[in-house]
């Protein structure tokens, strides 16, 4: 099944940025969040918007309906 | 704020409430914890100091010079005298232990740990009684007052991160509630609107006029207004359907709808009754009567119709019924309306506003047939014979009984009326079964003074299907020891030819009994002669309507001649009916009809008046007859 675009460039940058920055913390410079548990959730979804961004669809976007690619 | 934004809201505050109770609510166990870690702490340094102890030494020099070793911050050691109530030199010192040693002092109990505030500070303490001995050890600790900061920057980083990552989902919550909610409500509003809808021509459908129909007439009933509810009924569809298809026909309706809403704009409610029916509801104004309306409605219908490459004419017809006027609730405007459109069709018109006496349904007509229902259960009705002539034997021969219903509060009812609602209703049955046994009876009746008199009873074309007709008339017949003879059923030309098989079974199983039968209101109907001739019937009976002009026309007259010329060739007996004058009398005898009926011989009598009449008087001749009949009818009147 083809992956139907529905995140917008902004929405893209967003998402690359707040993944980026929260694999970092949680994955790459552990220093900042001693709490084992917090920094692998956080790093987690890092992972799921750094992937969303990637692909470009958000998959609860799909489900809730909302697309900010075709305004 | 849209539905979205509100549930990404409140979640986004549930989470925040949530993450702060459980913020409090781990600061609030954290520190529990805390005071019980400490106080056990306090409670082993004391035992650490007890294991110090040499038994063979004094113990208050030895707790006096090993106290001051021990004190630090994180322990504040006090030596009590229980015995002596005081606290001895030696101890420590901080604002909690002699607050403390008051305490234990007072209380008997000497293991106790506690904790206890003074200003803004707190101290928890550790209380043991020094081994074989009456001294207690108090040890107290201020605790540090940056506990709370110490347990953020412990727990602050999991808490934000969490906090983060629920508000996170709760969005994501929110979004996809708000999605479903969504096409829950988009759902449910595309089930109402097909629901009051028709989907074809989008206009409201029959249920949904209803409610509009009743909404408008209570804001006009409040203003004092009038409303016009028109319904029409679009003739050529099932044509167009039929010939051009029902795409074609779903394009005529398309149109008219597209017509009705220009002419109307926004003066009224337009809907789809359904079928090939537009309802069309009208508050009337003052220059507005019922007859612009009509006019402007059937106007949509003059202009040519162009359905796919064809010009149509449309032809429409308008039922009419207005609000107060012909009724109060939404129903029975609608029925009133579709009762105007029934007569308008009926008589081929294109429009009918309501007019009671056209009405078959109405409230006086139910109720007529409500009465004539217990009239007939309770025997209410009654049953008159008219005589017969036999010209032949100059004598009375035969009755036809006829019913009579006089209403208790409306008086007579015509017989054509209440046998028509009878007919409609389906009480005919009930109402011949009345008849007959009640006719048999009587006849019986007067076979036993010695009258052998033959009684006629009319069936309806309705009776003709009641297949247990002939065993009933048997088992009459029988039970009263009546002959067969004496019973003539007379069924109209009409009625025999709705349902000629059937007629003919039925007549043939009547015949067989051998009770007579006679042709009603010949010459009025549309029957075959090829087909009466086949016919088991004995007698045929003129029209009254030839035989009451007879003296004047010449060619009523003719017609009866030829009549009786008729039935006589096909071997059956004349009877008619309608006789007014001596003249007719004359004439029809001359013409050899056998019986001869009319108000000339005896109008329809009650059964008491007909046996006083007949019973001491036996007709001679004509004349004879003549005055006495007249005497009677005069008696009577």
């Amino acid at each position: 099944m083809a992956i139907k675009r529905n995140l917008h460039n902004i929405d893209i940058a967003i998402r690359i940025l707040i993944g980026i920055t929260l694999i970092y913390f949680g994955f790459v410079d552990t220093s900042y969040i001693s709490n084992d548990m917090a920094r692998w959730l956080l790093g987690v979804f890092g992972i799921v918007n750094f992937f969303a961004a990637a692909v470009r669809s958000c998959p609860i976007y799909a489900l809730a309906g909302i697309n900010t690619y075709q305004k | 704020m849209s539905l979205r934004l509100k549930l990404i809201l409140s979640f986004i505050t549930i989470s925040l409430m949530v993450v702060s109770i459980f913020s409090v609510v781990a600061y609030i166990s954290a520190r529990e914890y805390t005071q019980h870690v400490e106080q056990v702490r306090l409670h082993k340094s004391n035992e650490h100091l007890f294991a110090m102890l040499d038994t063979s030494l004094p113990l208050l020099d030895q707790l006096q010079s090993i106290v001051p070793h021990h004190e630090n911050r994180d322990n504040v050691f006090s030596i009590i005298d229980m015995s002596q109530k005081k606290i001895l030199p030696g101890g420590g010192f901080n604002l909690g232990t002699h607050l403390l040693a008051d305490l234990l002092i007072q209380s008997s109990n000497k293991t106790q740990q506690g904790n206890f505030t003074i200003g803004k500070q707190e101290y928890l303490w550790s209380a043991d009684p020094v081994p074989d001995s009456q001294y207690i050890i108090a040890n107290t600790y201020l605790r540090d007052s940056s506990d709370i900061s110490t347990f953020f920057s412990y727990v602050g980083t999991p808490l934000s991160t969490t906090l983060f990552i629920s508000i996170w989902i709760s969005v994501w919550a929110a979004l996809l509630l708000a999605r479903l909610f969504r096409q829950i409500s988009e759902k449910n509003t595309l089930l109402e609107y097909q629901a009051s809808h028709d989907l074809l021509t989008r206009l409201p459908n029959r249920g949904a006029i209803g409610r509009s129909v009743q909404q408008e007439m209570e804001t006009a009933k409040a203003c004092n207004e009038e409303l016009v509810f028109c319904l029409i009924d679009i003739d050529a569809l099932k044509e167009v359907n039929d010939s051009l298809g029902h795409k074609s026909g779903d394009i005529l309706l398309d149109q008219v709808t597209q017509r009705l809403k220009h002419t109307l704009q926004d003066s009224g409610h337009i809907g789809r009754f359904g079928g090939n029916k537009f309802s069309v509801m009208i508050k009337r104004s003052k220059t507005d009567n019922a007859e612009s309306i009509r006019c402007k409605l059937l106007e949509n219908f003059e202009p040519i119709y162009e359905i796919n490459n064809h010009s149509l004419h449309v032809h429409a017809t308008l039922g009419i019924a207005i609000f107060p006027e012909h009724a109060n609730s939404a129903q029975e405007l609608i029925q009133k309306a579709e009762t105007a459109l029934h007569t308008a069709k009926k008589l081929a018109i294109d429009s009918s506003v309501y007019d009671t006496s056209q009405d078959s349904n109405s409230a006086e007509r139910l109720r007529l047939t409500h009465d004539l229902r217990n009239a007939i259960h309770n025997e209410e009705l009654q049953l008159h014979y008219q005589p017969q002539l036999d010209v032949r034997r100059n004598e009375i021969g035969s009755v036809e009984a006829l019913a009579r219903w006089i209403h208790p509060q409306q008086g007579f009812i015509p017989p054509d009326t209440f046998i028509k609602i009878a007919e409609q209703t389906g009480l005919i049955q009930s109402l011949t079964d009345w008849v007959l046994r009640t006719a048999i009876k009587q006849c019986a009746e007067w076979r036993d003074m010695g009258k052998y008199l033959t009684v006629s009873v009319n069936l309806s074309a309705r009776n003709l299907h009641d297949e247990t007709l002939s065993s009933q008339i048997s088992n009459l017949l029988h039970y009263w020891d009546v002959s067969p003879g004496k019973l003539c059923l007379e069924i109209t030309e009409t009625a025999m030819m709705t349902n000629p098989a059937h007629a003919k079974k039925l007549l043939k199983e009547l015949d067989d009994l051998g009770v007579r039968l006679s042709i009603d209101d010949f010459g009025t109907g549309y029957s075959s002669l090829g087909y009466l001739k086949q016919l088991p019937v004995d007698e045929l009976k003129i029209d009254k309507s030839f035989v009451l002009n007879m003296a004047k026309d010449e060619s009523d007259a003719s017609i009866v001649r030829a009549t009786v010329s008729l039935a006589h060739d096909l071997g059956l007996e004349v009877v008619a009916e309608g006789v007014e004058d001596q003249i007719s009398q004359d004439e029809l005898s001359r013409m050899g009809c056998e019986y001869i009926q009319g108000y000339h011989i005896a109008r329809p009598m009650p059964h008491d008046e007909l046996t006083a009449m007949l019973i001491p008087t036996r007709i001679k001749n004509n004349t004879q007859a003549d005055e006495t009949l007249v005497g009677v009818q005069a008696n009577r009147l």
